[in-house]
């Protein structure tokens, strides 16, 4: 118990070593190869060593796009969906009956195959025989080219984006609902404050670490969006590239114009707008904690 | 007065009871439309209006699908890569889990602190030099090369690590005065102890393992070590406006798993849950 | 098994959790570890068991230093407070799981498991879990883990104080029974005075990591070695008063105690038990301020001095709040501590 030995290691030998090959090797080598300009992974030949990489990034009007969109991407799906998970949560967490049957029903996206489910809505978003178009069409609206027009790409990517992560915000929120206790709300039903109120000024302070939380990851998924593009369009981006992502944009450098450098750049911007997005979650569940 | 309040609460819970099954049907409508169109005639598919369900079922297009493409191949291929994944994903977890809960060696928070930093690191930054790796590994095309990188998980470890911890101190103690080493230890106490977390995260790498996409597209070229979810977007193209073929191919993505959670609920909620509010 | 502490400290940062302690314990005696929490009395415990390594002196089981030996060899038998029963096996599975260990065949251990469960009396429970038994059970099933596999020593930690009232009185009872039955050395930690008190041979009181006194429970209730031990043992708490000596009479407060003994004058500091006093006509007038029934007794307080002082009178005597009670003390009953606060007399 108090004499420390080597012997741990033996049992975390294997987990080293794959995290070493798999995650921290990678890591280093990715920021190494954003450095060398014209680097190719067949050969390893590299023509120079500089920030190359990072000015073609930076003049590549696309590399915008893709950051542009991945804004509008996380403006748009994080608050949209934590809202509605929150008031899912609410009213599920409110249901006497048929509780458990709502849970099983919201959380189903979670583990569906973004790419099978993605399949299905391009074929729901389909401007001639798509279910979204007839159902629109039952209000008077005119069928609408989700998937052709470039302005509609994004707002359908947001649509199908919101449906598929709804369902791990809900779920966290259920579980944080549980934890507000009981009695919390008898007093304020004896002090006869309305409904609204109970929400406003009970439930959404309480579910406050939750709400931070959920939106972090959110915000840290959405900015790494790919399946949800890939399968919505087909392996495209959307016509013209109208919904190119971050992620998007690095894979087609990699994979479809081997430019691993500039592709081993992007990641790299990536990689720090996570850290930024990680270290706000630490700075905020840390003053939880503090609290 | 109480009349009033009868009329507020009927209109309240009629009005919880709408927008909750308005949701739930917005979020089943893609899996109903998914099987409803894997079972209808091309002719049925453009209908307008479009019909929820088809006259007559035609299971066939599941059996000119399945025969479409080596969809058994791409079966048997996800099932491999699945399986054994999750074995060893249960077998790296428990045993790193293990040594950060119980045992005392040197670096011990250290090695900890940088397991938890690695989960700042986004997979997808990875992925580029990954594939390197496998090329110069020569692993291209080839089982390993889709389950050895994901063999072990930082997140689960994490998780795991955090269950171990709450089993007693003196239980090891105790286990220890009777003569019990700590491999065996791990073995029969910890693991038998903390079964259904682990069983949560074998269902949820399971579930990940099964969905993986782009990895797999990635470092397999050929037909025969393509898994399902590669198989379903060339098959897209293939049978490009067979919609009902491309739907029956889709089902067989998505249900397995659908099965699998429909059964096993508690279990895959337990383990997203725990997981997720670690903050 | 005969246990010989010698010199046994154990240094955490600067604290001494154990200083200095050294011991005594003959084959078969049940001794009792008592002292209040953070004294050291769990810390000698798990030196004792080998989960806590000393930092100097030495343990002898026997002739033999066991000093440096691991738990698992060490031939003893430990008890957790919290028991640390395996939640996911059966009782069973729980008893046997030590002989398994150590290579015991399972028929044979099985059939060890269930002499050692009838000794404990639970042998009708072989198949539940732990989570299905009570308390008072749980803690049958742990005695009878760590005996099973025949130690020559007993460690008990806190073994009753997962316990309610009741079933306290009675497991201590059957610690006490097994103990005598298996005739095994034992040696319990507890923190309280009337657990140690009612099924030790002998207890050890422990303050701060230094032993106070080694003795057997009657004579240690009447011969406590300073004043920590004299207010540990024993409710209500013994009174503390003040006296003075002159041409070997005590006083206390100007009133007359005792006459003829042989101390020299000067002011001391003395304890009375509760229960030393007895009514008496023409002693001390006590003025009651208050009654608290216990059943047995009456337990009165009074102003003495400025101490209020607790008299344990029979539970049939009438008295009530601002009556007046005459009592003394009986002979022998003034305990008499130095400036050091050890015992130098009873008068």
């Amino acid at each position: 118990m108090e004499k420390k030995s080597f012997k741990g290691y033996i049992y975390l030998l294997p987990s080293i070593i794959i995290m070493i090959c798999f995650t921290l090797y990678p890591l280093v080598r990715a920021i190494v190869m954003s450095f060398l300009g014209d680097y190719s992974i067949i050969n390893g030949s590299y023509k120079s060593i500089g920030f190359d990489n990072y000015k073609d990034l930076f003049k590549d009007p696309d590399f915008f796009k893709s950051l542009r969109n991945t804004s509008i991407y996380v403006i748009c799906v994080v608050p949209a969906s934590i809202c509605l998970s929150l008031l899912i949560a609410v009213l599920i967490n409110n249901c006497k009956k048929f509780k458990a049957f709502f849970q099983t029903v919201y959380f189903l996206p979670y583990v569906t195959s973004v790419i099978a489910i993605g399949i299905v809505w391009r074929w729901m978003f389909n401007s001639n025989y798509g279910l979204i178009n007839y159902a629109l069409g039952l209000f008077g609206i005119e069928p609408i080219q989700w998937l052709n027009r470039p302005e509609y790409a994004m707002p359908a990517l947001i649509i199908f984006a919101i449906w598929k992560s709804m369902a791990f915000n809900i779920l966290i929120f259920l579980a944080g609902l549980q934890t507000i206790p009981e009695d919390i709300y008898r007093a304020a039903r004896i002090d006869s404050t309305p409904r609204f109120r109970v929400f406003t000024r009970i439930t959404v302070p309480s579910l406050a670490p939750m709400i931070v939380y959920s939106s972090v990851i959110g915000m840290i998924g959405a900015f790494k969006v790919y399946n949800e593009v890939f399968s919505l369009f087909q392996g495209k981006a959307g016509p013209a590239n109208s919904a190119i992502t971050i992620v998007y944009y690095i894979y087609d450098k990699f994979y479809n114009s081997y430019k691993y450098g500039v592709a081993a750049a992007g990641s790299v911007v990536l990689f720090l707008i996570i850290l930024a997005m990680t270290q706000i979650q630490l700075r905020v569940t840390g003053e939880k904690k503090k609290n | 007065m109480t009349t009033k309040r009868k009329v507020i609460n009927t209109v309240a819970g009629v009005l919880k009871y709408g927008i909750l099954i308005f949701g739930a049907i917005f979020t089943v409508l893609p899996f109903v439309w998914m099987i409803s169109s894997s079972l209808k005639t091309p002719a049925e598919l453009v209908a307008a209006p479009p019909s929820l369900f088809p006259e007559v079922p035609q299971w066939e297009n599941y059996k000119t699908a399945w025969a479409a493409a080596p969809f058994a191949r791409y079966f048997v291929n996800t099932l491999i890569v699945t399986l054994c994944t999750t074995c060893g994903v249960l077998v790296t977890t428990v045993l790193s889990a293990f040594a950060f809960s119980r045992l005392n060696f040197p670096g011990k928070k250290t090695v900890f602190a940088l397991f938890l930093a690695t989960l700042m690191i986004p997979g997808e930054m990875l992925i580029i030099t990954n594939y390197e790796t496998i090329i110069n590994l020569k692993w291209i095309d080839s089982y390993k090369a889709m389950i050895v990188p994901w063999i072990s998980s930082a997140f689960y470890i994490y998780l795991l690590t955090r269950f171990f911890m709450q089993v007693p101190e003196s239980l090891y103690l105790a286990a220890k005065v009777d003569k019990c080493s700590d491999f065996k230890y791990m073995i029969k106490i910890m693991v038998p102890m903390n079964k259904q977390a682990i069983f949560s995260i074998a269902i949820l790498n399971i579930i990940s393992s099964w969905n993986a996409f782009l990895w797999p597209l990635l470092v397999t070229n050929s037909q025969e070590m393509r898994v399902l979810s590669n198989g379903l977007v060339r098959f897209q193209t293939e049978a490009g406006s067979s919609t009902e073929l491309i739907m029956a191919a889709s089902c067989m993505l998505v249900m397995p798993i659908i099965i699998i959670y429909l059964f096993l609920r508690k279990y895959i909620i337990e383990g997203v849950t725990r997981g997720g509010l670690k903050g | 098994m005969d246990i010989r502490i010698e010199n046994l400290t154990k240094t955490y940062g600067n604290l001494n959790a154990v200083d200095h302690m050294s011991l005594n314990i003959k084959d078969g005696e049940l001794v009792g570890l008592l002292g209040p929490s953070g004294c050291g009395k769990s810390t000698t415990l798990f030196m004792l068991s080998g989960l806590t390594t000393p930092t100097t002196g030495k343990i002898f089981f026997g002739d033999k230093d066991v000093t440096s030996i691991p738990p698992e060899d060490r031939e003893i038998g430990l008890v957790f407070q919290n028991y640390a029963l395996y939640p996911h096996m059966t009782v069973e599975d729980n008893i046997t799981f030590p002989l398994i260990n150590r290579g015991v065949k399972k028929p044979q251990a099985k059939e060890m498991a269930l002499e050692m469960a009838k000794v404990v009396k639970i042998d009708q429970l072989m198949n539940r879990k732990p989570g299905e038994l009570s308390g008072g059970q749980q803690q049958r099933v742990a005695i009878a883990r760590a005996l099973v596999k025949k130690p020559q020593v007993l460690l008990l930690d806190e073994p009753l104080s997962n316990l309610d009232a009741k079933l306290r009185v009675e497991t201590r009872e059957e610690i006490r029974r097994i103990q005598q039955e298996v005739k095994i050395t034992t040696i319990f930690v507890t923190h309280d005075q009337e657990e140690a008190m009612s099924i030790s041979d002998r207890i050890a009181v422990m303050k701060e990591g230094v032993l106070q006194q080694y003795e057997v429970p009657q004579t240690m209730y009447l011969n406590p070695a300073n004043i920590f031990v004299s207010r540990f043992l024993g409710t209500p708490e013994i009174n503390n008063i003040e006296i003075d000596v002159k041409d070997g009479v005590i006083t206390a407060d100007g009133v007359e105690l005792r006459r003829g003994v042989s101390l020299a004058d000067g002011h001391y500091k003395a304890g009375v038990r509760p229960e030393s006093f007895h009514v008496a006509e023409g002693g001390i007038s006590l003025g009651v301020e208050g009654i608290r029934m216990t059943g047995r007794d009456l337990l009165i307080f009074s102003k003495f001095g400025n101490e209020t002082i607790r008299v344990l009178v029979h539970s049939y005597m009438q008295v009530n709040p601002g009556d007046k009670v005459e009592v003394s003390v009986r002979e022998g009953h003034i305990l008499v501590f130095d400036d050091a606060d050890k015992l130098i007399g009873r008068f």
